[in-house]
């Protein structure tokens, strides 16, 4: 497992951090983490903002009120009594400071006579870096922030001042700590951060219920798909899923493909159990014939006699092997969708050595064999193959055909394909019997007899070669009429023999 | 013993036939296929039916249904090739006495079709006891106090039947329908000759007569009361 992550990682080593982390997750899982992830970093955005905002009004607020201040200790400034130069402020008077262990500083200097008073923890170290008049800047006092003002030429008008100027201008500095802000803002920022947070939890779990909910009706297909087996197909998808359109297209997916797996398997059980029945009686019928010539001593003549049954009983198995591996083989060339391309077959010449083939065969059920057709054409195919093709068909016809009756075999064309027909005036094929006559074995053929000599494979074998050729096979038929098979397959696209190497998709 | 082979293919069908005509004397009929098999079944007694599972025309389930529906008691011995235990469940089921899977050993094929027939008549193994008489029907030798008596096989055919069913009186026409195939041509007044054959060879000298005619009905193979 941890190997096979590694070599997860190597092989994809665009894939982030997060990408491995997802891939570990359930659905579930990777869908609350979306959600939740989403809503941290609203959260995170959300304190962000909230402190920024809260500062921002704080201060703005802290401002006012240092101006405020500011304007006040102005207000304040007196000239000593006794008319010593100076400025004496009535410390009584001024404002109170936010915060008393860490008071306020402030400093009053009249612009033209150079007098000047302040506050006790007033250093003029404070002063430097002053910026230019109305606006506010940041300094520390003994490691405490402080927010300073400087006011410039505030004119103040004193009742008791009559002697001197009246033009009394002052520059007032006043700054207060700003600690109240900073905590005030965090507080404000801790609040946002606990409630996201719980909203977090709360949507974590609500997320996760309604994942688990959502997802229920997945939960009950993969139910349901699991308990496919080999023997049990039945496949009902559930409602909820049937009803849900996520998964309505899959439900329906499963259970199309589980029916035809399930139709591809019931094939291959029933040719299993159709070879194996065939191979079965075909080695009854050899130990019998073996074991009823060893039952007493029997005279030379017997024993040839029962030698040549026995040499017939192994033809006939052979026949019937032959018969079921070609069968393999051009179902596997259908399966596999190659079929040889290469071969160019003439039409015509296939379908007469076929009759010549099948010759023996007629004359010995008194059938009349007819070959009518235009030059034909050539079709990409193995010659061979065609020819068996013909011969099947036109041993089934045989077969079907009563004494001094005829079987036609015709050779048609049409634009780009060519049609070759096998008639019968026979025994016919009832309706219900029609659709099953390619079938391998054709179980439950009643006109399957097998002292016509059939295994009911050469019909299948016709459908298979046909297939592989990428032509196509049908029948029609009449009780008591006749039976008509006709195959069309696709004329080769080319003229010249050379192209033939390049196979044309159509041809598979 | 008239046995049906129903079985569709030919070879198969000849060498159950052979065998069973030759080893156990029996006389056998063929159908190779469903209908015929069931036309035959219905028509004539027989005392075993082997039949084969994969029949054109009628499948040979469908055939044993129809055949045990109609109240035949012929035992049935199914030759299969299909040897899932379903399906064989369904043939016991369905009436069949007996299976065998292809492919299957013909000694046991006979052993079998013989325990079959001599179950049918109440003969629980194939020594055939009827007073100082042994028939044994698997050496097909016939013994009477201790002396070996050879018969010929149309005499064996009339007391093997007789000694499967002793007590019993047999007509004449059933010792017609039971030892003589479809194809033979069939005289009554045969079965006199090997009456009076077997009366010869079993009975003459021996203190207790076996061999029974009733007049107008038959013959019996019995101890006759009261005479011993």
């Amino acid at each position: 497992m941890l190997v096979r992550e590694r070599w997860n990682f190597t092989n994809q080593g665009y894939s982030s951090f997060l990408d491995l982390t997802m891939k570990r997750l359930s659905l579930t899982g990777r869908l609350i983490a979306m959600v939740v992830g989403a809503q941290f970093l609203l959260a995170i955005g959300l304190v962000l903002v909230g402190i920024t905002f809260a500062r921002r009004q704080l201060l703005a607020a802290f401002d006012m009120s240092l101006q405020g201040k500011a304007r006040a200790i102005a207000a304040l400034v007196y000239y000593p009594p006794d008319g010593k130069p100076g400025l004496l402020i009535d410390e009584d008077e001024a404002p109170p400071p936010f915060d008393v262990s860490r008071p306020d500083i402030y400093q009053v200097t009249s612009a033209i006579r150079k007098f000047e008073a302040h506050s006790k923890n007033f250093d003029t170290a404070f002063l430097r870096g002053e910026p230019s008049r109305g606006e506010y800047w940041n300094f520390t006092s003994k490691g405490v922030p402080y927010r300073g003002l400087i006011l410039r030429n505030v004119s103040i008008r004193d009742a008791q001042i009559d002697t001197l100027d009246t033009d009394v201008s002052l520059d007032v500095f006043y700054a207060a700590p700003t600690l109240d802000i900073t905590r005030r803002a965090d507080e404000v920022g801790m609040m946002v951060g606990g409630a996201s947070l719980l909203l977090l939890v709360l949507t974590g779990l609500l997320a996760a219920w309604a994942v688990r909910r959502g997802l229920w009706p997945l939960h009950g297909l993969a139910g349901e798909a699991a308990g496919i087996s080999v023997k049990n197909w039945n496949f009902r998808p559930p409602k909820a899923a049937l009803e849900t359109p996520e998964l309505a297209p899959l439900a329906h997916a499963i259970e199309t493909v589980l029916g035809k797996l399930e139709l591809a398997f019931e094939q291959q059980r029933e040719f299993l159990a159709d070879a194996a029945h065939e191979l079965k009686t075909s080695v009854a019928i050899l130990k019998s014939t073996f074991q009823s010539l060893l039952q007493k001593p029997r005279s030379p003549h017997e024993y040839r006699a029962g030698l040549l049954d026995l040499l017939g009983d192994v033809d006939r198995l052979e026949e019937l092997l032959n018969r079921m591996l070609r069968l393999a083989r051009a179902e596997q060339q259908v399966a596999d969708g190659e079929a040889r391309t290469l071969d160019v077959a003439d039409l015509a010449s296939t379908c007469e050595m076929a009759v010549a083939r099948i010759k023996n065969l007629a004359a010995t059920r008194g059938v009349e064999v007819q070959f009518s057709g235009d030059g034909g054409g050539t079709v990409r195919a193995d010659p061979e193959d065609l020819e068996l093709v013909w011969v099947n068909l036109l041993e089934n016809a045989i077969q079907h055909s009563p004494p001094s009756s005829t079987v036609r075999l015709q050779l048609e064309r049409t634009a780009d394909s060519a049609c070759i027909s096998v008639q019968d005036w026979g025994t016919g094929i009832a309706p219900q019997d029609l659709p099953y006559i390619f079938e391998r074995f054709r179980r439950g053929d009643p006109s399957r007899s097998r002292e016509t000599g059939g295994f009911g494979l050469g019909l299948a074998i016709a459908k298979a070669i046909v297939e592989a050729y990428g032509g196509n096979i049908q029948a029609k038929s009449t009780l008591q009429e006749g039976t008509c098979i006709w195959v069309s397959l696709p004329f080769s696209k080319q003229a010249e023999p050379d192209s033939s190497a390049v196979p044309s998709p159509e041809a598979s | 013993m008239r046995v049906l082979v129903i079985e569709d293919e030919r070879r198969l069908a000849e060498n159950v036939a052979r065998s069973l005509k030759e080893n156990a004397a029996w006389a056998v009929d063929v159908a190779l296929d469903g209908e015929n098999g069931l036309h035959l079944a219905e028509s004539v007694s027989y005392d075993l039916i082997v039949l084969d599972l994969m029949l054109p025309k009628m499948d040979g389930l469908e055939l044993l249904r129809r055949y045990r529906k109609q109240g035949h008691k012929t035992p049935v011995l199914v030759l299969t090739a299909r040897d899932e235990k379903g399906s064989v469940v369904t043939l016991l089921n369905a009436g069949a006495d007996d299976y065998l899977a292809k492919p299957f050993d013909l000694g046991e094929f006979l052993a079998r079709a013989k325990a079959l027939v001599r179950r049918a008549k109440g003969q629980p193994t194939p020594m055939l006891v009827v007073a100082d008489l042994e028939v044994n029907t698997i050496e097909r030798s016939v013994r009477r106090a201790g002396h070996d008596i050879t018969l010929t096989p149309m005499e064996y055919r009339v007391l093997e039947y007789l000694a499967h069913r002793p007590r019993a009186v047999v007509s004449k026409t059933e010792l017609l329908e039971h030892l003589y195939d479809y194809n033979w041509e069939k005289f009554s007044n045969v079965i006199e000759v090997y009456i009076s054959g077997l009366r010869r060879k079993i009975d003459d000298g021996a203190p207790v007569k076996l061999i029974r005619t009733l007049r107008g009905q038959g013959y019996a193979l019995r101890v006759e009361e009261g005479r011993r």
